[in-house]
């Protein structure tokens, strides 16, 4: 069953084509990793389907409210300590008092911060500000989570933690999720499905190992890290 | 977009702005009303407006008591009339410096770092944050700015009038040699109800017009830092012209009504 499907859209800033007649669908439970080189459309494609940004033509559909996603900035609210920022993702639920006490520490706990519960935002350091906003997305149990480079600026244990438990969450609670990066280990371990998104377009989608396996001429540049080919061909024009 | 059509649109924006600011005012009175804002970042606000500001207005409402009474002084001692200093001063303080002068620096120093604020919180995607958990930004973040820049700004508006009012009578001693009992005296005489009335009225449009402005162009900033010292640099000008213009709109529509209901009040 699709949770998300996204037929069509195309959006554009002023005169530049961000997305270019895009269409993607997600099942319950299933996990793709939009990847493609910086500024192709990724972010606004998640901000599209996250209801933060309309797309010009074409249509989303989301077929459940509970929804979150995590920020590439993680985007936690400064005036708010860490657990607030945690409680504000559970106010919207029927949880009594204790059971979002709760909730918070177990969360907490899962990234390790659970001592950080008091702190505020600037008194973390950038990762575990990421890590705070990971928990945050998952707090209320969602159906669908959106992740916007979720593991960048993290340290290779503190990544593996959580793509672990990303794929726990796709797994075990069929949570559909769309993670966009450019960490190939991230694609590794939890993808099910791998779109790359070149100039609004999808222009390879497939397995994970026919992503690291593909002759196809924008993914093996990708995956290679490959100065010439055609994406950087496309970036030089 | 052509260059041209983009320039022939130029001369709506304010007014799509001016419309979005006003629609924002509206939903965050509403919430207000409801009682469902954040009080946490009410309190907080609160605070705010009176640690930052509170020593600048008292600064600036001083020497401005001092100017104004020296200047006035100087012409009532040129025709020998000294006895209506104390009506002048008050008249002036009390309806026009007081609230204008809390209005601008509130605008300066509150409305300025709040816009500032919210443009960061815009830029680093925390209000998008706040939308996807169903959160609404105008609960968290409008609501309790406007509800603590009506409050306080009267309060610091009266804090303006006594203190400009302590200028005036500085001047009156020092410089005209005036008898403290008889400047205060004159106070007492000139200034009634409606006075008060219109300074306060005058503070809360100016409470709200800076909280608004600044909230409005704050969650519409983007483009990163730039933005940011943009967004910051238009809510204070904005609010400093509405200062202004509704200042002149109170007294004039003041005076119009007070020329039919009460003739005396005018004189």
């Amino acid at each position: 069953m699709n949770l998300i499907e996204v037929k069509d859209v195309s959006k554009s800033f002023d005169d530049l084509l961000v997305l270019d007649d895009i269409s993607l669908n997600v099942q319950r439970g299933e996990c793709i990793v939009v990847v493609g080189p910086s500024g192709v459309g990724k972010s606004t494609l998640l901000r599209i389907i996250a209801g933060l940004d309309n797309p010009d033509s074409g249509t989303v559909k989301v077929l459940t409210e509970r929804i979150s996603m995590v920020f590439q900035g993680s985007a936690l609210l400064n005036s708010y300590t860490v657990g607030e920022n945690i409680e504000l993702a559970l106010d919207n639920h029927k949880f009594t008092k204790e059971e979002k006490e709760k909730k918070i520490l177990e969360n907490l706990k899962l990234i390790g911060l659970e001592k950080y519960i008091n702190y505020f935002p600037d008194q973390l350091s950038g990762g575990q500000r990421k890590r705070v906003g990971f928990a945050r997305a998952i707090a209320s149990k969602p159906e669908i989570i959106l992740y916007d480079e979720p593991t960048t600026g993290l340290d290779p244990i503190l990544s593996t933690l959580i793509e672990d438990y990303m794929n726990k969450l796709s797994r075990e609670f069929h949570v559909a999720s769309i993670i966009v990066t450019h960490q190939l280990s991230t694609i590794k371990r939890t993808a099910q499905r791998v779109a790359l998104l070149y100039k609004g377009k999808i222009v390879w989608e497939g397995s994970p190992q026919e992503f690291f396996d593909s002759n196809n001429p924008y993914v093996k540049q990708f995956v290679n890290a490959e100065v010439t080919g055609p994406i950087f061909s496309g970036l030089l024009e | 977009m052509s260059s041209l059509t983009k320039f022939g649109n130029q001369p709506f924006i304010w007014l799509i702005e001016l419309g979005q600011s006003f629609k924002i005012f509206l939903l965050a009175l509403y919430v207000i009303f409801i009682g469902k804002f954040a009080k946490k970042e009410f309190i907080e606000q609160a605070s705010k407006f009176g640690f930052d500001t509170l020593p600048v207005v008292g600064i600036v409402s001083f020497f401005i008591g001092l100017a104004l009474t020296l200047q006035i002084s100087k012409q009532l001692m040129g025709v020998g009339n000294t006895s209506a200093l104390g009506t002048t001063v008050a008249v002036s303080i009390v309806r026009e410096i007081g609230p204008v002068v809390a209005g601008v620096m509130i605008a300066a120093r509150i409305g300025g770092a709040m816009a500032a604020e919210i443009a960061t919180m815009s830029v680093t995607e925390q209000i998008d944050a706040l939308i996807v958990m169903k959160q609404n930004p105008i609960r968290f973040l409008v609501a309790p700015r406007l509800l603590a820049s009506m409050i306080m700004t009267p309060l610091l508006t009266v804090f303006a009038i006594y203190i400009g009012s302590i200028g005036g009578l500085l001047i009156a001693i020092t410089y005209v040699h005036l008898d403290p009992y008889m400047f205060f005296d004159s106070f007492r005489l000139v200034v009634g109800n409606k006075d008060i009335i219109i300074a306060l009225t005058k503070a809360l449009v100016n409470g709200a017009l800076v909280a608004t402005l600044s909230c409005t162009f704050g969650m519409e900033t983007g483009g990163g830092a730039a933005g940011v010292g943009q967004t910051t640099t238009k809510s204070v000008v904005w609010a400093m012209v509405g200062i202004f213009l509704f200042n002149f709109l109170i007294t004039n529509s003041v005076y119009s009504v007070a020329k039919v209901l009460d003739p005396a009040f005018v004189r």
